[in-house]
Parts: C-alpha cells; structure tokens; sequence
C-alpha cells in the first residue's frame, strides 16, 4: 500500500498499513482502515517530572459538545486540556513538518502520492470516510462520525448491506448511496488503468473483491467474490471507501457530469479529477473541492511551503458543525515548531522526544498530552541472510526468544522516552485499549534478563562468553537439524534509522546487552529511505545477504489488527521473509474466516513466536495552547494520527 | 633550507648527501667567516656550531605555545590511555535508567543518554580520536610523501599526470568521499583510519613534491645520479630525507585535521560504532543536550577535542617556524 515519505512501498494485501518512523512521527497518516486524518507534527510533551509521567487521567466531558468526552485514559502520558466554553469563530493553528504536506486532494491517492504525510490529513478534512475511526484513542469505529451504518452481512458473508446517512454536501444535496457506488466505480476504473493509482490497492482486494455494487435511495448493496471475516472486510476493506458528489463525475472542467456506470466515462472522469487533484496551485480554489461531506472546506493552499487554511463547511451533517478556521503552518525541523511553541506562537503543535525534558518551559502556556498510537515498534529479523548462517541461527525460536530478553523496554521508556510510552509485546499492543489484544500483549512473555537469555542459549548448545564471543559448541543442540555448525559465532550486523536519535539509541542499548552475553551485534546506521529500500527482501532480494536486523520504526495497524501481508510467507511487507505455517494459517482466518477472535489468535501467536524485536511504543505527543480546547476525544485522537477540527474551539 | 656550501659538515659520513649537517657560523670580528666547525678563525672566536636537529630543538623549546602543546598533548594522551587504567566508569553497558544523570557522585561529568559514563567516554572516545588521529597522519603521509617524490623526481608528462590525478582528487569534497566510504568501511578505529588516510595525501603529495622540485636540482643530487644511483634510491636515500621537515610538520597537521574530520564524522552520525566511540559521535546530540540542560554532554568533550586539536596545531607551527631556517629567528 503505501508509501513512507515519498518512498514507495511494495504494494500490501489486503489492509493498508502505514510503515512509521517513530518519534519524529513523519508518519503521521491516517491509519488506514480508520482513514482518519493525519498528524505529521505530532508532538510530545512530558516532562521528566514525576507530575508528567503516565496516568490514569479522567477529564471533564464537555459542556458544549454533542459528542461525550471520553472519560478515564489510562495510560495518557500529561494531561489533556480543560474543557471550557467554547466561543464561536477565530482561528487555529497548528504545526506541521516540511515534508509532510498535502500534494493530493481527493480520495484516490495514488502510490506515489499515498505518503502517510500527504495523504489523508488534509484530504479528510473535506471526505468523509463512510467508517471514521478511531473513537478518540479508542480503537473502534467512530459511528457518529462515520457517513454510514454499520453493514449487515448475508448470503454467507457474501452481500453487504451498507445504509448511507443522509448527510448534505455543501451544495445543499443529499449523501446517497449511489454517491459511494460512484466512488466505487470510478476506483475501479483507477486501478485498472494503472495499480498505482490507488495507493492502498492490493490486486484482488478492494475494490476487485466488490463483484457488483448496487444503489438504492441510502441502501448501498454489494456482491462480494468471496467471503471474509466481517471484521476485517468491515474495518478494514469498507474503511476505504467514500462518497463522490455527483458533480464530480464530469471529464472536462465545466462539463455536464456522465454516467460513471460506463467504465470508459469512469475512466475518462478519473483522468480528470486526478489531475485536478495534482494541482497545487488550486487546492485552495478548484470548485470541485468545495462540494464537501466532511466538516471544514479549503480556503487558500500555498503551493510552495504547503501551508494551507481550512474554513467551515457549514452543511456538514455530522454531529458537530466547525467552529474555528483551521491553519497548517509548516516548519522545516521539530526544533523550529518547539520554538514557536516556546514563543506561544503556535495553537496545536507536537513535541519530539527530543525537546521532552525542555517540555517545562511550555507548560505554563500549554497543555501537554501523549499516547502511543496503534501499532508497533520494533527491529526486524532477515529470516533470508545467509551470512555467518544467520538465517540458521534467527530460525530457531529460542535464539529469538533469548534476543527478546534482551530488550529493555522499561528502561528505554524510562531513560530514553522520559516516561511517554508504553510496553509493547506484540504486533497488537495493549495501548491504545482495543477488543483484539491478545492475554500476553499485557506482560512481557520474555522481560528483560541477562540470565533467562545466557540459561536459553546455554541450553542449547551455546558456550557463552560475557564480554567475548560466544560460539555454538554443541550443533546438535544448536539447531535440531545441524544446520549450524559448531563454532558458529552469534554475531550478526543491525541497521537502524539514523533519525530519530531514539533509534540509535534502542540499538546500542541492545548492543550492550548482547555484549554482555557475548553476542556481537555491529551497529550500522543509515536512512530511512535506505533501510525501507534495502532491507526488504520482498522488494530488494538482491540484498538480503546484507542485513540481519533493520530498525527502521514501525507500523500503525489496521483498525483490524491483521499482518496479512506483514507476516504471512510472501507478504510484500514480510520485510525479513518470515516463514511459519501455523502463521500463515491463523493470518488466512482472521482474512477469511468467520471467527470474531481469530485476529486476537494471531497477535497472540506472533507476540509469543518473536517474528521481530518488539519494543516500547513512544507515545505522540500533543502540546495545546491553553485558550484552545476540544472535546476529549477530538484531543486524543490527534495521538493517532487523526484531526477533528469540528470539535475544536477557542474558549471564553 | 639554504645554507652555504662551506657551512656543511664534512665529518659527518652517514648523513645522506645534501642533508645539510647543519652548522651555525659566527662572523668574526672583522667580518671573516669561521672556516670550520671548532675552528678558530683568525682574528675572532668562534662558537661551537650545532647541529641543524638542535637549532631546531632550540627554536621549538623557544616557543611557549610550542611546549604547552606538547605538555597538553602528553597529558591528554596520559588522560586517555593511562586514566581508564585508574577511573573504572560505564561506558559498555547501557543502563537507561540512569540516562542524562548530572555530574554527581559516581560520575564525575554525568551520563548520557543511554547511561553511559561521560567521564569513561570521553577517556576511551580520545583513544579512538587520538589513534585515528596518528594512524590516518602516518597512512595519509606516507602515501603523499611517495607519491609527491616520485612525481618531483620524474618531473615531465609523469609529474604531470600524477599531479593532475592530485588536483582531480583535490577537486572532490573530501567529507563527500569520506562520508561515503565510512558508512560502509568505517566500523572500526583502523578501518576508519584507513578511509581518511587514503584521502588525506594530497596535501603532503603536493608540499613533497614542491621540495622535491628543488632538492633534485641541486649538486647532491646531480652526484648521485652521475654515479649511478638508481632513481629509488636518489628518493629514498636523498629526496625523502631532506624533505623531512616538511614532511614531519605536515604529520602534525594531518593528525589535528585527521581528528577533526573523525569529529565530523561522528557528528554527522558516520562515526564509530559502538562498542568504540569517539568525541565527534558524543557531539552528535549537542543541540538537544543544551536545549534540555545537559551542559555536560557538550562541553567537557568539546573542550577536549578543541585544546588537544589548539595544542597540535601549536606544535605544527612551531616545528615550521624551528625547521625553517628563514622562519627559525623571526
């Protein structure tokens, strides 16, 4: 699916996924399924006093909001902004990162453009999503504000049934179904003039797995090719999908709209709104943009920084109408926002972990506030690198299991995250809360102990050596089927991003311990864009002999927390080339079957079987100007990537 | 250096031809020059002359900022190699817990951000700084010095096309190479030495080469090839020894610019590795460090790598000024 930075990213199955480079957020998209909108500055905020550190914080539901705030979060690291009342009108800012503004307008981003910085924070905006997720930090579908019904399944899964509210577009016209099967045709023709078009287009699932899509006044009814869990199809194939306004079925500026039902005229009308939609210079002013569903519209874009102003829709439909003009100011590095955050320059900015332990100096004027979002961190195993037998060696659980040990998360959310993150064990983490975590996402299956990992390697035919280098003595025990020889050294090489510095960090503490085991892990550092270019045997098997472990950030999960396509044999995101039957098996349920719990089996399966080094997942960080407020949950789900300006306001 | 030709030593054997066995004469009263070493002229005294070494001795000792360079670098070098033999700190094993600790108790100059000992950092981040240092000056000035006499002594087309291959070299962004080359070879102290010397000679190629240009003209050497000396060993036996000077003030210069560039290096965060470390990779963090308040991050180190870096250069000026004769009593 999509793409990191402007790097493209071999295409994904099934759900979209969103690799991340953590800490500097540069990821900030939307997390796919949810299609929500995307943060790039996220921020941090923290402080290493005690008074800072994570909490079960409860907040006041605001007085004014239709929406409830969110009661108790636990886990929230700060404290999010008092509700107050709220005055209608003025504006506010918030920061951004250069390189992470919008260069597409509509909702079929196509690979190139499909950046987790461009894509979907400002495309939102004016789209509503026919599933809005998540519901602040909660991770679920976010009904009130998604344009549909829940679907109901029937003829064995095969036929969804969706009920279109009758939201207006800002012309003043209904939302219908018809308007979402116009999307859908229009997708269809995108994807079949090019696959590319369409970043988070995998061949075979949406749209190809929709076999007919029907309209009929707000019912939508769509023939599936095949059955799949409803779960998944629901949060993670519908959470695609959006309604186009009838104007926009047109092929020429100024043109009267054609029937989209033709694949040619669908052809022809994508050509045309996707090149408008590349257009820059008129995001601000195109007429095509201004027939929104969503809650706020463009006023002016700024083609060369990216700085653009968002203005009300006053027909949105949803349960809060937009009070405030919205402004994206960009900034050219974390350092220059927290700047404008010391000068109160800034409404709504993010904090690097950088800038954590001078977070003090703001909180007089602003309120600080993190969580982690939903996903996972961790470094990533070469199952394929033949160097030094390395792929003999990282094939045998134990090793993996005495690796795991070696991770010290509390320690690396204490010293190196200043407090603002959360254990992670899993591919399916405990925090955000979320119904899919499995048992063991919530303790550490393999804590951190020197001793577990010497007595595991010790075990199995391993002559440890502190501080030397250990060997295997035993090959027997080593590997059941010999494959390593004896004399073989545990020694391996690990490349990690070379932003942000937490990064380096995580690997030289890693280092450290394996050293102390005498294992050798040589540190190598280079780009993002080289380790997601390099270090993925799906896409770059030339170089698979050249890595042993990459630790480049992470992924945001789908609403639906499946790795189909990230931990199935031949996932296109299988970075390393994991290989394991029962895997692949549990990943085909949670795609496929009917189970409701299938995809907690999984998480729970890879939490315990180590496909990568999981470690702490940072939380991003939000620093609110005090005088600006917003309901609880429009607060927090900025921490996952996800904007709600319609519930934003600047207090009395 | 120039010196007449009544002023070379004759007793001195050994020394390659047209090393100027150096004497110092003093005129007589009456204007007379001394004819000889421990002569007495007529109608004058005459001092003892010294050798060329001890004039140049004298000169450098003569140099205040000269010595405290080399009082600085001794120590530093003690500080380095001989302090971890007394100060004990963590510098191997991470303990983030204890990450961005002030100076206290325990760790003289704090920690840094994965628990490390400033104090023991910077102790062994010096060894790496000063042995990449001294290697990549040896590596660099070997191969400039071979290089720039071979192209000297051929002179012609030769000399010109080694030459142009210099200014071409020359004609790259050193760090641009350097930077390339240290991210895949640069792993460890001799790897990283190695990646810096081997683009570090051009300058000294060029200085040799210079020198060379006007030793080979000289009678020494027109001896020397009338008698049938090979071209190596007309390099060898008489170039390269009397370009010494240059050369050997030139190693101190490589080895200040050898240690910054490794600072670079690690600055940028294409330094050493762990488990090495050196100075430059300590300053990676240094605008973070002072924005949040860890003073003890930067300036410790920083200061180490500015006064040893002054106090190289100090001693590379004074062993111009003492090798050069016209410099020698300014």
């Amino acid at each position: 699916m999509d793409s990191i930075t402007g790097h493209p990213v071999p295409e994904s199955r099934g759900a979209p996924r969103r690799i991340r480079r953590r800490s500097r957020w540069l990821t900030a998209g939307a997390t796919l399924g949810a299609l929500a909108l995307a943060l790039s500055a996220c921020g941090s905020s923290a402080s290493t006093h005690p008074s800072s550190s994570k909490a079960s914080t409860t907040t006041t539901p605001s007085s004014s909001s239709v929406k409830p705030s969110s009661a108790s979060v636990a886990g929230l690291y700060g404290s999010l902004p008092p509700t107050g009342t709220p005055k209608s009108g003025g504006t506010i800012t918030i920061g951004t990162l250069k390189g992470s503004t919008p260069n597409y307008a509509m909702p079929i981003v196509p690979a190139a453009d499909a950046s987790v910085y461009t894509a979907y924070d400002f495309i939102d905006l004016m789209n509503q999503p026919l599933y809005w997720s998540p519901t602040g930090a909660k991770v679920a579908i976010d009904q009130p504000l998604s344009l549909a019904d829940l679907p109901t399944y029937s003829n064995g899964g095969k036929t969804v049934t969706v009920q279109i509210k009758p939201w207006k577009w800002s012309n003043g016209q209904t939302v219908t179904a018809n308007d979402v099967v116009e999307f859908i045709d229009i997708l269809k023709a995108a994807v079949k003039e090019s696959a590319a078009n369409f970043g988070n287009y995998t061949p075979g699932f949406f749209p190809d797995n929709v076999a007919s899509a029907t309209a009929k006044g707000q019912t939508l009814t769509l023939q599936l090719t095949k059955k799949y869990n409803p779960a998944y199809f629901t949060e993670d194939q519908l959470g695609l999908a959006y309604a186009f306004p009838p104007q926009w079925a047109i092929t020429k500026t100024g043109g009267k709209p054609v029937n989209f039902a033709n694949p040619a005229n669908a052809k022809a009308i994508y050509n045309y709104l996707n090149k408008q939609a590349s257009d820059l210079a008129t995001f601000g002013t195109n007429p095509l943009w201004k027939i929104a569903d969503g809650p706020m519209e463009p006023s002016a874009f700024n083609p060369t920084t990216g700085a653009y102003t968002m203005v009300p829709n006053p027909d949105y439909s949803g349960p809060q109408k937009a009070r405030i003009t919205l402004k994206a100011l960009v900034y050219t590095s974390t350092q220059a926002e927290f700047n404008n955050l010391e000068s109160g320059a800034l409404d709504i900015g993010g904090v690097d972990y950088s800038d954590l332990p001078s977070v003090g100096r703001i909180k007089s004027s602003y309120n600080v506030f993190g969580y982690p979002d939903y996903g996972w961190q961790g470094a990533m195993f070469n199952f394929a690198d033949k160097t030094g037998d390395f792929n003999n060696i990282i094939g045998q659980l134990y090793i993996r299991q005495a690796l795991a040990h070696l991770v010290d998360q509390k320690g690396i959310i204490t010293g190196l995250l200043h407090g603002a993150g959360d254990p992670s064990y899993g591919p399916v983490p405990a925090i955000p809360k979320n119904p899919y975590a499995p048992g063991n996402a919530t303790s550490a299956p393999y804590p951190y102990s020197l001793s577990a990992a010497k007595a595991l390697l010790t075990s199995h035919g391993w002559k440890v050596v502190p501080g030397g280098q250990t060997v295997c003595a035993n090959a027997s025990k080593c590997a059941p089927n010999g494959s390593i020889p004896a004399g073989t050294k545990l020694a391996f090489n690990w490349q990690y991003g070379n932003s942000p510095p937490l990064l380096g960090q995580m690997s030289t503490a890693f280092a450290s311990a394996a050293k102390q085991l005498g294992i050798e892990v040589t540190l190598q550092q280079h780009t993002f864009n080289y380790l997601i270019g390099k270090d993925s045997d799906p896409s770059s098997p030339s170089t698979k002999n050249t890595w042993a472990v990459v630790d480049f950030g992470g992924f945001t999960n789908s609403l639906y927390p499946t790795t189909e396509s990230l931990f199935n044999t031949g996932g296109s995101f299988n970075e390393g080339g994991y290989n394991s039957s029962k895997a692949d098996t549990l990943i085909h349920n949670s795609v496929y079957g009917s189970s409701a719990s299938a995809v907690t089996k999984e998480a729970s399966f890879l939490t315990g079987n180590v496909p990568v080094l999981f470690q702490p997942n940072p939380d991003l960080i939000i620093a609110v100007k005090k005088g600006v407020s917003g309901t609880a949950n429009s607060m927090l789900a900025q921490t996952q990537y996800t904007w709600e300006p319609q519930f934003w306001y600047l207090t009395k | 250096m120039t010196i007449p030709e009544h002023q070379v030593r004759p007793d001195v054997e050994d020394r390659p031809e047209g090393d100027f066995a150096l004497v110092q004469t003093a005129l007589a009263p009456n204007g007379g020059a001394a004819s000889g070493a421990g002569a007495v002229a007529e109608g004058g005294e005459v001092q003892v002359l010294a050798s060329g070494w001890r004039l140049a001795l004298r000169s450098f000792l003569e140099n205040r900022l000269a010595v405290v360079g080399v009082v600085v670098v001794v120590l530093m070098v003690l500080f380095c190699f001989v302090g971890p033999l007394f100060y004990h700190g963590n510098y191997l094993v991470a303990n983030p817990i204890f990450a961005n600790q002030a100076p206290g108790a325990g760790h003289p100059l704090g920690t840094d951000p994965n628990g490390f000992d400033v104090l023991a950092q910077i102790m062994h981040g010096g060894q790496a700084s000063l042995e990449v240092g001294f290697f990549a000056a040896v590596i660099a000035t070997v191969i400039g010095t071979i290089w720039g006499a071979m192209a000297g002594l051929a002179g012609g087309i030769v000399d010109g096309i080694m030459m142009r291959f210099v200014d071409v070299l020359l004609s790259i962004p050193f760090l641009f190479v350097v930077l390339i080359l240290a991210q895949k070879y640069g792993a460890s102290i001799v790897d990283m030495s190695i990646v810096l010397g081997v683009f570090s000679w051009l300058v000294p190629s060029r200085l040799v080469r210079g020198e060379v240009l006007t030793l080979r003209v000289r009678d020494f050497v027109s001896a020397a090839n009338v008698m049938g000396a090979s071209r190596a060993r007309v390099a060898f036996r008489h170039l390269i020894p009397n370009a010494l000077s240059v050369v050997i003030v030139n190693v101190t210069f490589q080895v200040a610019d050898a240690i910054l560039a490794l600072a670079f290096l690690g600055f940028l965060g294409f330094g050493l590795q762990y488990p090495h470390i050196d100075w430059g990779d300590m300053l990676s963090g240094a605008e973070t460090a002072l924005q949040n308040g860890y003073w003890w991050q930067v300036y410790p180190v920083g200061a180490a790598l500015v006064i040893v870096v002054m106090a190289i250069n100090f001693i590379g000026d004074a062993l111009r000024d003492a090798m050069d004769v016209r410099l020698r009593r300014r």
